[in-house]
Parts: C-alpha cells; structure tokens; sequence
C-alpha cells in the first residue's frame, strides 16, 4: 500500500517537474525581459511572472515539496511589491533574484530527490536572499506585512483555469515509442516492395519462357508438319502455362500496388509522427537568454540576447542536438565579438551589445537559424596567424586568401586566437563541435563577418530528422551502406585519372586533389578485389568535416532508403562502423560510419596502381564451387580458399551446387555431405552421370568418419575425402592443388 | 516369555484425556477453530525444505568443437538455429558477425576463439545461444544442444589447470563428466566481450 503512495506520489513528481521547469523558464525569461521593457510591457510581465510563481507555489504544496513552496512564496511577494509598483526591477535586485531563480530550477529539477547539505545551505541563502528584497520593499512602504500581497484565490483560480481542451500532455517518451515503432514500419515497406519486385521479375521470367516457346513451336511446326499431335499437345501445354502467366502478372500487379499503399501509408504515418514531436525553438532559446547574461557578466561585458521566430516548430531531436552549437557560437560571440562597453562608447556604439539569434523556415523542410552580433567582427589577422602556426595555410600562401576563405577557418579544429586556455574556452574547439554536429544532422554552417560591425553564423538544418538514405555498394564480395549524406558523388575512375601525389594516389574532384583508396583495404577485408580488368572502376567519393576521399569499391549497386539499427548493447562502438540495415529478404548489412572511414584513409596502406592485376587476383588458380549448409563452415572454407587465390562461389545445399554446376563452369568442387535437399553423395553421383560435368574434380568434406562412410565416398566418385574432426586449412589446399 | 499383561488403567486414563480433548475442541468457538485450521494450512502448504535445493542450478548444455559447455538457463532467451550471418569489419576474430533477430540485431561470438583454444577440425556451429540480461544480449555458437541439467552448486569443481583456455573468470566451475559450467552474467556484462573502439585520430 505505502509502496503503491509512494510510486503514485513519484508520477506525480514526475508531471511536477515537467511543470515546473516550463514556470521556471517562464519567470526566467520575463526577468530578463523585464530589464529592456518599457513601463506598460514592464507591468504586463510582472504580471505573467507573478502567475506563473502563484501556479508554480500549487503545483509544489500538491506534490509536497516545502522548499520550492517557500521559495515561490518570497517570489510571489517580490513581484506584487513589483507590481504595486513599490520595488523598481534595478540591475543589483535581479542580480540577487536570478541565482534564486537557479537554486528554484535546480530544486525543480529532481523534486523529492535528497539534498545535499551544501544545497540545503544554498537554498537556505535564496530564501534569505528573496526576503530581504522584500523586507527592503516593505519597509520603504512602512508597515504592510508580506502576507498582504498574497493574491485573492478566487481571482486567480478563473484566470487559471484550464486552457481549452484541444490538448493532450503526453512525455516525449511515449511519443519517442511511437516514433521508433513507425519507423520499423519502414522495414516492412521496404521488404514489400522488395517482394512486389521479385513477383515481377519471376512474371516476366516466365512470359519470355512462354514467347520462346511459342517462336520454337512455329519452328518446329515448319520443320515437321506431319507432327500435328505434338503440336497439339504444346498448344495445351502453352495454353495451360498462359494461364498461369496471366494469374502470375496479376498478382504481380496487385503486390506492387499493396507495396505503393503500403510505402504511402508508412510515409505518411512517419510525417505526422514526426510532426507531433515538433517543437517550438522556445524549448531550446528559452534557456539562452540567461546563459549570455552570464557569459558576458563574467567578462565585465554587457550583452543582450534577443530571439526572433521562436515559435517555428523544429523536430526535439534536432533541437538537442543544437543546443551545443548554438552555445558554442554564443560563447564565440562573447568572447570574440561583442567588445566591452567603454570600447564600444569610443565606437559610438552603444554600451550594451546584441546578439541576435533569428530562426526562419526555408522551403518547408528545413529552417535557417542565424546567430548574430553587434561586435568587432572576425580579426582575419589574427585568425591567418592561428592557421599559419597550426599549419593549416601555408605562410606564403596566406595573401591568396579570400574573406570567405579566412571566415571559414575558424571552424578549424584546434584554430583559437584566444591568448588564454580556460576551463571552457580558447581551445578552438567549440566552432570546429559546431559544425560536426550540425553537418551530422545533414545541416551546413556558414559565417560572415564584417571589421567593426558584427559576425554572422548562419546554420541550415532539417525541420526533422530526415528519412534515411544510403549509397549500397559491394566490397571483398560483401555488401555495404554508405550514408548519402556522407557522399559528395559516385562516379568511376580510368587509371589515366589517377595521379601519385607524395606517394599517395589521388583523384581530382571538383578541382581539388582527393587522395584515392581501397575501400576493402580501410575495412581491413580480405577476399578477391573487385574486377581489375583495366578499364574503368567504381569510386565514392566521400566527405566528413572539411576533408574528401575517394573510395575505391567493386560496384555500386545503388542509392535507396534504409531503415537504420544500432549493432546492439554488445557492440557499441565499432570503427568504421555506425550501425547496421536490414534489407527487404532480411539480410543484415553493415552502414558505414563516414566520419570514420575518412580518418582511417589517412592511415591505411598506401594502395598500389588501381589498375594492376594484384597476386591475389580471384580466379588466378581456378573457379571452385563450395556446398555446404552451415553458414559458418562456408564462411570459413571459403575464406580459406579465397585467401588462397581461388574464385570461389557457394551453394547453401547439394540442389543449388548442382543447379550452379550446370549453368557456370567451376573447375573443383568442394561438398559437404549431410545437407538438406541432395546430400554430398547424391550430388557426386549427379556429377558423375552428366556428361558435361563428368570429370569434375570433386573433394567431400564431412563429419562422417567410418571407414564405410569413406569407402561409399570413393565409390560415388569423390576424388578425396576430408573428416571434419581432422580438418586443416594446409591439407585442404594441398588436396585442391593436387587436384587441379 | 513373560506374558503381557494389559494395563487398563493406563488406557483408561489416556481415554479421558481424549475425550476431554474432543469435547473441549468441540467447545471452542469458530474463531479459535479457523485460528486453528488456518495455523494447519499454512503448516501444510510450506515447501518442502531440503538442503540441497537452495544450491541446485539449471544448466544448459552445449557444445562447441567437441568440448561440453554449460549456462545458466536462466541467462539463456532462446536457442535458435544460426541461418544468416554477417561478419562486422574491423570487429576481432571472436565477433563471428551479426544476425538478424526478428528485426533486432544480434552480435554473435565465437566462444573458441575467445578463449584462443585451438582451432580444431570444422564444426558445423550452426546453433547459437541467446544470452539475455538486462539490456544486454549476446548469441554464442555452438555445434549442438544437449539439453538442460540439473547441477548441485557444491557438487562442482574449480577450474582444472588443463582448462588452460578457458579465463577463469568465466567458469562457474565443472560439473559431472568435464561439463565447463559458464558465468552467463559474466558473459553478458563482460567488457572484453564488448567492441568498443574508436579510429585513433
């Protein structure tokens, strides 16, 4: 029973602290305001904030939290004295208001929870620090004691009441389930329009059988007249096959339009999902204001944040993942921008200085957020130095630097003009995080800056985390996926294109040198390499940061979304790669991490000529054909054999190894023998009796030991016979060797 | 011999204390008699207690190479049958790759070569064990499944020195003929079995 008190009472927290951290912010907000505000706007937010601390105080006493109760108290009080106009919003009162202010959110923040000795003594000094404020207040009118300023309820409880209900309060993590769950609904569009596509293919196989049936009959028809039976009985046969042919088309047909509703269903459902998790930027700006009040206090500056668009709607995810940036280039503004205020004076600019943070919807999707200030603008010089001794630009080159180019340096890891490295800033990291984050979101960041009058960051990013897209390209025989974000273009590359640079091979893209390499080499792959036949090969050219590298692959087989998964709890970070997609047949394949791979090209081995033939060359030795059933087994001799310098291809069973036997020429087979369908000495003696594969050399491997079991393998055909419990990778090479 | 001789009066007086027993039982209200029966039925209905239950796990058997290994089922989610597998570049050799788990993805490890024993022979390794606990999850390989055994915690043996390969912190220790009982927690929350690396900038 207690237990059940105390769970409700811990959800009742829960909704408090949601609650209270909006008044919180509320108050906060119209604090600052308060100190820019004309007289009307001023008495019109004294009012809002002494609501929201009138709410905050019945929100705290229902959930019993003393301390926020008699915090919001002294509060309530401060701003009826405000608004009776006997206590004037002076800098030093707010100065003593707002580190309350921050000992009430901190409380907010883990209502209920233990305090520390040293927060109970902080909180006790706000208390103390809000009453005298008060008192002073008080005094000045004489007698009226505190209580008196209490608001009337009734007044209060109407203009309290409830907004219309047309809203729903749900928790972000709810919805975020929602969310995940929508997005596997991508799975299943994916797989369907797989699907449809296969029913399609198989129907058009079929109606090309049927078309040279036909032509082959007339043939025949011509050739032998007098067979009129024959041709009747392939005239029903057609007719038969036809029918089926049609029926085939239209399930075809009506698969592919499920897959079209379906894949419209699924997008729609996704967009409106994404839609409900949209939030006003105010989530994220609201907390700014402060930050820069205390930015510029700590550097005997004085500046003033103000936010335009604040209402526009942005995914909660993207805004999570702005609020770093936006931070760092606020600090950026403090620090290097905004001058203090006697220098500004000798400007004739005014004391205090703005930043201004505008956000702005750009062609629906996405949303143009500007962080703006009045300061002295991007001291060229002194970042040139910076690059110059960070060896970014070579010191002779340093004249042949446009503005643009000089402004885009400052996103430089490791460039700072600070003199000093605090705990928080000067090592030229904040801008270079900036643009990391915003280019991981699929997002570009620029700045401008004009000597005298100000800089301007100006970030463009998605309204919402976007659907995700991917470059599938196939590598050492495996498949992969490349973000489309990461990639700057796909293309091939002629040997003649590529030249050697400082002992690295490089490409020229857009008019840059790109170094050039392998991508089985970066994923440190073994197995055969792509088709060096001379001629042209397949090459990704991929970008992370500032830096381009072009990817040597063995094809690409195309551009299309995925539905991205994490590698799981048991691998949580792997180099070069993010995580994993599942394809339409279920197959699991790896998603490249971009950022990655660009930093492995620099320390892979440099790659030889792209067009020479290397010594493992698949093929070199032989086509062989491995049959087995484990997929581990297969895995494993085939790796063997590849690494071996064999072109080795694999069936899953004794039927596909004789289907692929009769259809592409192999010059060694490789079998197991217990397999589902047609076991190894089934498939031998198939090999045997045909007369095209009859001389096939043919090496059983398996766990069946008995000298009978290996007298029956002889007999069927085998040319050697391997036990499993005695397997070794030299034998079996030395066995095909032999045999070749 | 010596004849027995019946002593009534003993009998007698054992029969008054029962009839006084029977009566007075008879006379006790219907609160005192549920207090009883209540007192009775809670007696009847506790377990059992016997040493050797407290100390008893299930283990599933397994095994891998011809060696036996063992787990707590009670680690274990699942065993299904290993169809497609996905090797991970730049994973070491004991991540045997991933697979598809109905729609999650699952990091299957090749416990022969976590504990560099020596690659003997090829075995099928067609069967994986899923391992769950908490959020963690993990398949192991394996050649077959022997089935579940009851084992008496302090009927096993500490890890014999010709177990050289496996580390010790992974055996539970040995039970019955060389059944290499493993700590599944262990094998679930063990960093060395996690990949965790970042390219070296």
């Amino acid at each position: 029973m207690d237990k059940k008190k105390e769970e409700f009472l811990a959800r009742l927290r829960e909704t408090f602290r949601i609650e209270a951290g909006e008044h919180v912010e509320a108050i906060t907000a119209g604090l600052l305001a308060i100190e820019r505000a004309s007289g009307t706007e001023r008495a019109s937010i004294v009012e809002r904030i002494f609501r929201e601390a009138h709410s905050l105080k019945g929100a705290a006493r229902s959930v019993s939290l003393e301390g926020v109760e008699a915090l919001c108290l002294e509060l309530e009080s401060l701003f009826a004295a405000m608004k009776r106009e006997e206590l004037a919003p002076s800098t030093e009162m707010l100065d003593a208001v707002h580190p309350a202010l921050g000992v009430l959110a901190t409380l907010c923040r883990s209502p209920g929870a233990p305090s520390s000795p040293g927060a109970r003594e902080q909180e006790r000094q706000a208390l103390a620090a809000l009453r005298r404020i008060v008192r002073a207040a008080a005094g000045e009118r004489a007698e009226t004691p505190t209580f008196a300023v209490a608001p009337q309820p009734r007044v209060d409880s109407a203009q309290a009441a409830p907004a219309a209900p047309d809203t729903v309060r749900v928790s972000t993590q709810k919805l975020g389930t929602i969310l995940l769950e929508v997005e596997e609904l991508v799975g299943a569009k994916i797989a369907a329009s797989g699907r449809a596509a296969e029913l399609r293919a198989i129907s058009a196989d079929l109606s090309g059988w049927n078309q040279r049936r036909v032509r082959g009959a007339a043939r025949r028809h011509r050739d032998h007249e007098d067979r009129a039976a024959a041709a009747e009985l392939l005239e029903s046969e057609l007719s038969y096959t036809r029918t089926l042919e049609s029926s085939l088309r239209k399930l075809a047909g009506s698969a592919h339009q499920d897959a079209l509703a379906l894949s419209a269903i699924t997008d729609r459902l996704l967009e409106s999902t994404k839609n409900v998790l949209l939030l006003p930027c105010s989530y994220l700006l609201g907390t700014l204001p402060s930050i820069v009040r205390d930015l510029s206090r700590e550097q005997g500056k004085e500046a003033d944040l103000l936010v335009n668009g604040e209402d526009i709607e942005i995914d909660r995810r993207v805004l999570d993942e702005l609020k770093d940036p936006l931070i760092h280039m606020l600090r950026n503004c403090v620090d290097h921008g905004i001058e203090k205020p006697e220098a500004r004076r000798e400007l004739r600019k005014p004391g205090r200085g703005s930043v201004t943070i505008t956000v702005k919807p750009i062609e629906g999707t996405r949303v143009e957020l500007t962080v703006a200030d009045d300061g002295s603008g991007i001291d060229t010089g002194k970042v040139t130095k910076a690059a110059v001794r960070l060896g970014l630009v070579a010191a002779d080159e340093t004249a042949l630097l446009h503005e643009a180019d000089v402004a885009g340096l400052v996103f430089q890891s490791g460039l700072s003009t600070s003199p000093i490295i605090t705990d928080l800033s000067g090592r030229g990291l904040g801008l270079a995080i900036a643009r990391e984050k915003v280019e991981k979101l699929g997002g570009t960041i620029t700045v401008a800056s004009t000597p005298g009058a100000g800089t301007t960051f100006r970030m463009l990013v998605p309204v919402s985390l976007s659907t995700f897209r991917g470059v599938f390209v196939e590598v050492a025989g495996r498949r992969f996926v490349i973000p489309t974000a990461g990639v700057v273009r796909v293309g091939r590359v002629k040997p003649d294109e590529v030249k050697t640079i400082e002992n690295r091979q490089t490409l020229t893209v857009d008019g840059r040198a790109v170094s050039l390499v392998r991508l089985r080499d970066v994923l440190e792959l073994l197995g055969p390499d792509g088709r060096a036949d001379g001629a042209s090969r397949p090459v990704v050219v991929a970008r992370a940061a500032d830096r381009m590298v072009a990817f040597l692959v063995d094809e690409v087989l195309g551009e299309r979304e995925v539905l991205v998964k994490s590698l799981g709890q048991q691998l949580p970070r792997v180099r070069n790669i993010a995580g994993a997609s599942i394809s339409g047949s279920g197959a699991v394949i790896p998603i490249l991490n971009v950022a990655d791979l660009v930093e492995s090209a620099r320390t892979a081995g440099a790659p030889g000529p792209i067009d020479a033939v290397p010594d493992a060359a698949p093929g070199r030795r032989g086509r062989l054909l491995i049959a087995e059933d484990s997929i581990t087994a297969r895995t494993l001799v085939k790796s063997i054999l590849e690494s071996a310098g064999y072109g080795v291809a694999v069936a899953v069973d004794g039927m596909d190894a004789l289907t692929r036997l009769k259809t592409e020429p192999f010059d060694l087979l490789v079998s197991d023998v217990d397999m589902p369908r047609m076991n190894g000495f089934e498939l031998t003696a198939e090999v045997r009796a045909d007369k095209k594969l009859g001389e096939l050399p043919v090496v059983l491997v398996t766990a069946l030991g008995s000298q009978k079991d290996r007298e029956y393998g002889i007999e069927v055909g085998a040319n050697a016979y391997i036990v499993k419990s005695d397997f070794d990778q030299g034998n079996l090479l030395e066995i095909i060797r032999r045999l070749l | 011999m010596q004849a027995r001789t019946i002593d009534w009066e003993a009998i007698r007086r054992r029969l008054a204390v029962a009839s006084a027993v029977i009566s007075g039982g008879l006379d006790h209200g219907p609160e005192e008699t549920r207090r009883i029966l209540e007192a009775r039925a809670r007696a009847a209905a506790r377990p059992p207690v016997t040493p050797d239950d407290a100390e008893r796990i299930e283990v599933l058997a397994f095994s891998v190479a011809g060696e036996t290994y063992g787990v707590e089922t009670r680690h274990v989610r699942e065993v299904c049958e290993l169809k497609d597998l996905t090797a991970v570049p730049c994973t070491p050799p004991f991540v045997a790759g991933v697979m598809n788990l109905r729609g999650r993805i699952l990091a299957i490890v090749d416990l022969r070569k976590f504990f560099e024993l020596p690659a003997r022979g090829l075995t099928e390794l067609n069967r994986v064990i899923v391992l769950r606990g908490g959020d963690d999850e993990l398949g192991l390989l394996a050649d077959t499944i022997d089935g579940v055994r009851p084992v008496t915690v302090s009927d096993m043996q500490e890890g014999l020195p010709t177990l050289t390969g496996i580390r010790e912190r992974f055996l539970k220790g040995i039970a019955g003929r060389m059944l290499a009982v493993l700590d599944g927690a262990r094998l679930l929350g063990d960093a060395d079995l996690k990949v965790d690396e970042q390219v070296t900038r």
